[in-house]
């Protein structure tokens, strides 16, 4: 080989030795500063001066399939409010559902710049655990009056983990629901059904019996992505169902609801009526949801816990017209249903206090909340009337610029209404939380860090029986016995007595 | 690179300088390739620690506390260890012993074949199921299991006068044998082609010589190809023992459908720390399953290519 040659292969290999050499050494940099700034930047704010200097927030968000193509349009004129307000930007990170748990793994290990992220309800604790966000208690005092005046006292404590709250809760519906039985009205008027007359469970026998007879080709229920358990309940979940409280109270003492006779009594009644032929052949193992399986024909019914709002947007998505026949006539509020989605500050967090003033902003600025949700009007949606919107002429819900999931956003009730929705329906969510029966722990959020090891395996458990149980595929005298004795392996005592410890505790520091 | 030099072990020492004066543009050559296993490989491996910490994101990775072996406990202390440990094994046991034979006879069948353009077509044939995503797999299966619809249940069962069919996502008994035979059907192709390769590397003279002594077609596969291929077996077998802690993660939770009674015949390690910690996400827990597995693969890697050893050191790895 000739000297040339060798020297350029030479500074080839030399080059590409710095160019990682430089790569290695400016990403380290980077780290270094975003570390090293934080604790002076979050110490230095006070109130007055709190707003001086320019920030950006830098918002995650999950999106469910493509990104909007109007997202950076909107970003902008949100910005543009919050500059006016607040001296403040807003760049929001859209993140793919199927990516998200890991994407925010990752931003907040490598330190990204990462202010504000809605966060799901069942991660919650384990986020507090893994200290990814902050406290908001003393950021709430001062920045949060918005906030707090939205949520009730009640609700906004439910989000307290070890006395703190990490997070503020969607605005929403914070109960059970009534749970009932949607059924298909045409089918109801055909066999003259007389729906005022069911009044429990057992009195739907006859109503599926008469379906299954006469319409060969539909079952009488439909079950797959949600089971008739998950909405037919009488008892506060705590969560996560390992250990609960029977009729919303019992005095607070923690219940095996897997040993329970009503539990057994339900899964007797599931297996009979699958044994009848009343569930579709798949419940077990269908990732197929209610609505779609009426929309296909192939049901007559599901179940529902059923929210202000409900009947309008099953029916649109059902594509039939449906009629409700509630089973139990009390709703409950509890942690589990107030906690479904929350906003929490990252503790990547540089600037915690004016993340919370535009967090206080995403709860009362309706034209943030209605960019937010809808997108820019003209655009992506036209007024109807003042308070309700439509898609601009030629567009529908699949072509639109803009779409957003408005139960991820923080209070949906400050942004217009669809045309089709439920016009009264925020009026009707406030009066439900209002009048609801708040269970005994509402409030209480189970944490289950302490006894992880024997979740892990108590989901495996509960993975391999519950949907065959409560679907009826499997035989409860067969079954029932198996399950609970594999619960038992698994640790669901130690786990329950867990759960009783920290749930007195809680009741005492909260004079219960 | 030391079997590359082990030839030259012989120079004397005055030559060795020389000798890296010769190589040095493919020393150079091999830097980025080094490098790129460095970063890539071995850096990553110091995420180790993860297992043993209980991650604090406001801490960060190093300051966390340490836990010891606090996130491996989950794997043992749960009544299913036994199960998912044995389906683990026992399904890679069978990937490994009857694939092995199923690629081989299929590279075989495959070198008989002399017209080219069949040969090609045979070969797409069987190496596109390799190229289909598990996911879509999972839903061809399900078309032909599915309780209502499905073409067994619809079509097939019926000829048998068996009218109510079988809730297949419901039964394990018979999932050992849809997996299997899943398996086999996605991957024989693909693996064969390794063999295939090392067939047509194969002088033909051997088998000229086989066939005038009057050598039947089985005669030469068992005394000519047989023994020559024997190392690249093998090696292909040693390599696929480091990962029998490792399970096929679709073909053992999209094909069943994540159907949770089939619990006793498909849950494998992977699926059972996915199914488990799906809720929480501690990242620690499941760093400690990846440790568990990855050393667990390394022993038995290191006992597998120590008996290869002891009957033909030729043949072993290293």
């Amino acid at each position: 080989m000739n000297k040339k040659a060798r020297l350029a292969t030479l500074t080839l290999a030399a080059v590409m030795l710095t160019g990682v050499a430089a790569g290695c050494s400016s990403s380290k940099n980077e780290g270094n500063k975003g570390t090293s700034s934080e604790p002076a930047s979050s110490a230095s704010a006070s109130p007055a001066s709190a707003t001086k200097d320019p920030y950006e927030i830098a918002i995650a968000v999950p999106v469910f399939g493509a990104v909007p193509k109007d997202l950076p349009a909107v970003q902008e004129e949100i910005s543009k409010i919050a500059q006016a307000k607040m001296n403040t930007t807003v760049k929001i990170i859209p993140v793919s559902i199927g990516a998200w748990g890991q994407q925010m793994n990752l931003m907040t290990s490598g330190r990204e710049k990462l202010d504000l992220f809605f966060e799901f309800g069942q991660g919650y604790s384990a986020d507090v655990a893994a200290g990814k966000i902050i406290p908001l208690d003393d950021l709430l005092n001062q920045y949060g009056e918005g906030i707090k005046n939205q949520i009730a006292p009640e609700y906004l404590n439910s989000a307290k983990i070890n006395g703190k709250i990490y997070g503020a809760p969607v605005y929403k519906d914070y109960t059970t629901g009534v749970p009932g039985v949607l059924m298909r009205k045409d089918l109801v008027d055909k066999y003259q059904i007389d729906v005022a007359s069911i009044k429990t469970i057992d009195d739907l026998d006859q109503v599926y019996e008469t379906i299954k007879k006469n319409e060969p080709t539909i079952v009488p229920l439909g079950a797959g992505l949600t089971l008739p358990s998950d909405k037919y309940v009488w008892y506060d979940k705590l969560g996560d169902r390992y250990g609960v409280l029977p009729g919303y109270d019992n005095d607070l003492k923690v219940v095996n609801l897997f040993e329970t006779k009503e539990y057994e009594d339900y899964l007797n009644k599931m297996h009979s009526w699958a044994k009848a032929g009343y569930f579709n052949k798949d419940a077990a193992t269908s990732q197929v949801g209610g609505f779609e399986l009426l929309k296909a024909d192939k049901a007559f019914s599901y179940f529902i816990g059923l929210k202000p709002g409900n009947l309008e947007s099953e029916t649109r998505a059902a594509g039939k017209e449906l009629v409700f026949v509630p089973l139990m006539s009390d709703i409950y509020a509890t942690t589990s249903d107030t906690l479904g989605g929350l906003w929490t500050i990252s503790s990547n967090s540089s600037n915690p206090e004016r993340v919370m003033m535009f967090m206080n902003l995403m709860y009362t600025d309706k034209d943030i909340a209605n960019l937010f949700i809808f997108g820019i009007e003209g655009k992506d949606y036209v007024k109807v009337t003042d308070t309700s919107i439509d898609y601009p002429e030629g567009v529908d819900s699949k072509t639109v610029g803009y779409s957003f999931q408005s139960w991820m956003y923080a209070n949906p009730s400050i942004a217009y209404l669809m045309k089709s929705d439920h016009q009264e329906m925020w009026k009707l969510t406030a009066e439900a939380n209002q009048n609801a029966i708040k269970s005994k722990a509402l409030g209480f959020a189970f944490n289950s860090e302490p006894v992880k090891n024997e979740i892990t395996a108590l989901k495996n458990v509960t993975d391999q029986y519950v949907k065959g149980l409560e679907t009826g595929t499997f035989d409860p005298a067969d079954k029932l016995p198996e399950f609970r004795a594999k619960l038992k392996a698994a640790g669901i005592d130690k786990v329950i007595a867990e759960k009783q410890k920290q749930l007195d505790a809680w009741a005492a520091a909260n004079q219960k | 690179m030391d079997t590359a030099l082990v030839p030259q072990a012989g120079i004397p020492h005055k030559k060795k300088k020389n000798k890296y004066r010769k190589y040095a543009p493919l020393l150079i050559m091999m830097v980025p390739g080094l490098l790129y296993l460095l970063f890539n490989n071995y850096l990553p491996m110091l995420g180790i620690a993860i297992a043993f910490k209980k991650i604090n994101f406001a801490k960060g990775l190093l300051e966390s506390d340490w836990v010891a072996f606090e996130n491996f406990k989950y794997l043992f202390k749960t009544s299913d260890a036994f199960i998912i440990t044995r389906n683990t094994i026992l399904y890679n046991l069978l990937f490994i012993v009857v694939g092995t034979f199923l690629s081989f006879a299929c590279a075989i069948l495959l070198n008989e074949i002399k017209n080219k353009a069949v040969l090609k077509f045979y070969q797409s044939i069987i190496t596109l199921p390799h190229l289909i995503s598990m996911v879509i797999v999972s839903y061809l299966v399900y078309a032909l299991l599915s309780a209502d619809t499905g073409f067994m249940n619809h079509t097939v069962l019926p000829w048998f006068g068996m009218k109510d069919g079988i809730s297949w996502y419901t039964e394990e008994k018979y999932w050992p044998w849809i997996l299997t035979l899943v398996h086999f059907w996605k991957s024989v192709g693909y693996s064969s082609i390794v063999f295939f390769a090392a067939l047509l590397g194969i002088d033909e003279e051997y088998y000229e010589a086989a066939r005038l002594d009057g050598a039947s077609r089985l005669q030469q596969i068992r005394h000519i190809t047989l023994p020559i291929l024997t190392p690249v077996i093998i090696m292909l077998t040693l390599l696929s023992i480091g990962r029998i802690f490792y399970s096929d993660f679709g073909l053992f939770y999209q094909v069943p459908m994540n159907s949770g009674a089939l619990f006793n015949t498909t849950a494998t390690i992977d699926t059972y720390v996915f199914k488990g910690l799906m809720g929480s996400g501690d990242i620690g827990m499941s760093a400690a399953a990846g440790v568990y597995q990855s050393i667990v693969g390394f022993l038995l890697v290191m006992l597998a290519n120590y008996i290869v050893r002891l009957y033909s050191k030729d043949s072993a790895l290293f």
